[in-house]
């Protein structure tokens, strides 16, 4: 209280406006990602229920409670659980997703950190997603994996660091040119032939998407 | 493993860093450097006086904190002078952008600094005071790619400290007189280790 002196007289709000992102008039500007300043911020509320409880009052980017996360390492694929109040940090240039809510692996050059957060009260938990903002030749890749024996099928790659703003048009392509030819989702090391993609945005699914969405 | 031109040829190629975790309540007050962003986590229970977030306004000082209690996250703009109660005794500045999120159970209070996100700043710091009495800076040091050794900063941010502390002269206002009271370094679980 060394400097309770000089406190200004008013509150907060009158002073700088969206200074809480979490506050409920702000955080529906963070359902996707949005730069602000030197990161980029996605906050996602948490849906009670599983995928199969979606429908159209659901966010663009639907969080499910029951999901799994995964991330590649050297030993493969690896659960990474979402513990309440703590955070984690998916490195830079590590293929990683989030089940029923984006079906394709995002690799990106900026680190990612992901901090959970429990329900609150009547406030519903919170997935906030940190990242650098990426700048010069600095990418985006969107990939997919044989979930069998893990061989790269399949992987597009936008130069997010030009303009970020190109994120979601980028992923939607990448996701459509996937789906568009069943060889891309055909192994060529096991055979297996793997799921389609879906978006982050589930709003944009196609009948064949949302059915993926179900799946993984 | 097939080394393809790594350099020296008969080591292994290192492993990548990978990713990780920390829960909030491992720690009271914890720094750490990995990866691209410098990353603090704090714990105080409800009996103990709260981390809290302050930042300058010109002369005066704003209080980031929720009225009622709630969570709250909120972005410190690079080159915005802020300092956070009960962590460190002193101002901080950095170029680049910083997040704070302070975030509450029943019995606890948990709170995040990141600092970081950008590639393009060299990652500078400034460590100054206040005149409690009129917003006046009384004493600061700039210091020069802070994210490549934080440990060697946070260090030298506490000799600082100790210089101000024992010097009346450097703790008094040149505008109005008033001498700061002695001030404490970076409280801290375990003193960071430089790697470099």
């Amino acid at each position: 209280m060394i400097y309770s002196d000089l406190y200004v007289n008013e509150s907060i709000e009158k002073i700088a406006e969206d200074w809480d992102y979490l506050n409920e008039r702000v955080i529906k500007r963070f359902f996707g990602f949005k730069a602000v300043g030197d990161n980029v911020v996605g906050i996602r509320t948490v849906m009670p229920g599983s995928v199969t409880e979606l429908n159209g009052s659901a966010p663009p980017v639907a969080l499910v409670s029951v999901r799994k996360n995964f991330e590649i390492g050297p030993q493969g694929v690896v659960e990474v659980p979402r513990i309440p109040f703590s955070l984690h940090v998916t490195r830079a240039g590590t293929p990683h997703r989030t089940e029923h809510v984006f079906g394709y692996w995002h690799i990106n050059d900026k680190d990612e950190i992901i901090i959970t957060l429990p329900p609150d009260d009547d406030e519903p938990g919170k997935i906030i997603i940190v990242m650098g903002m990426p700048t010069g030749e600095e990418t985006d890749r969107f990939a997919w994996y044989c979930e069998k024996c893990v061989t790269l099928l399949f992987m597009r790659e936008l130069v997010s660091g030009r303009d970020f703003r190109k994120f979601w048009a980028a992923e939607l392509a990448a996701v459509r040119e996937y789906n568009a030819d069943p060889k891309h989702q055909m192994c060529p090391s096991c055979g297996h032939k793997n799921q389609m993609a879906y978006s982050g945005m589930q709003a944009s699914d196609k009948s064949e998407e949302r059915q993926a969405r179900m799946v993984w | 493993m097939v080394n393809l031109g790594y350099v020296p040829s008969e080591r292994r190629i290192p492993a990548p860093d990978m990713s990780f975790a920390r829960l909030f309540k491992q720690h009271r007050s914890k720094w750490e450097v990995r990866g691209q962003y410098a990353i603090w986590t704090g714990s105080r229970s409800s009996d103990e006086a709260k981390y809290r977030l302050l930042e300058r306004l010109d002369r005066n000082v704003v209080r980031v904190e929720q009225a009622n209690g709630r969570q709250l996250m909120h972005r410190i703009t690079a080159g915005t002078e802020f300092t956070i109660e009960n962590l460190a005794g002193y101002w901080l500045t950095f170029d680049v952008d910083s997040i704070w999120i302070d975030v509450s159970s029943a019995a606890t209070q948990h709170c995040v600094l990141l600092v970081g996100g950008s590639t393009e700043a060299e990652g500078n710091a400034s460590v100054g005071w206040l005149c409690p009495k009129c917003g006046a800076s009384v004493s600061s040091k700039r210091f020069q790619h802070i994210l490549r050794d934080l440990p060697s900063f946070l260090n030298a941010a506490d000799k600082l400290v100790e210089a101000f502390n024992a010097d009346a002269a450097v703790r008094t206002c040149e505008e109005c007189g008033i001498t700061h009271p002695p001030s404490h370094g970076m409280t801290q679980d375990e003193p960071l280790v430089s790697t470099l």
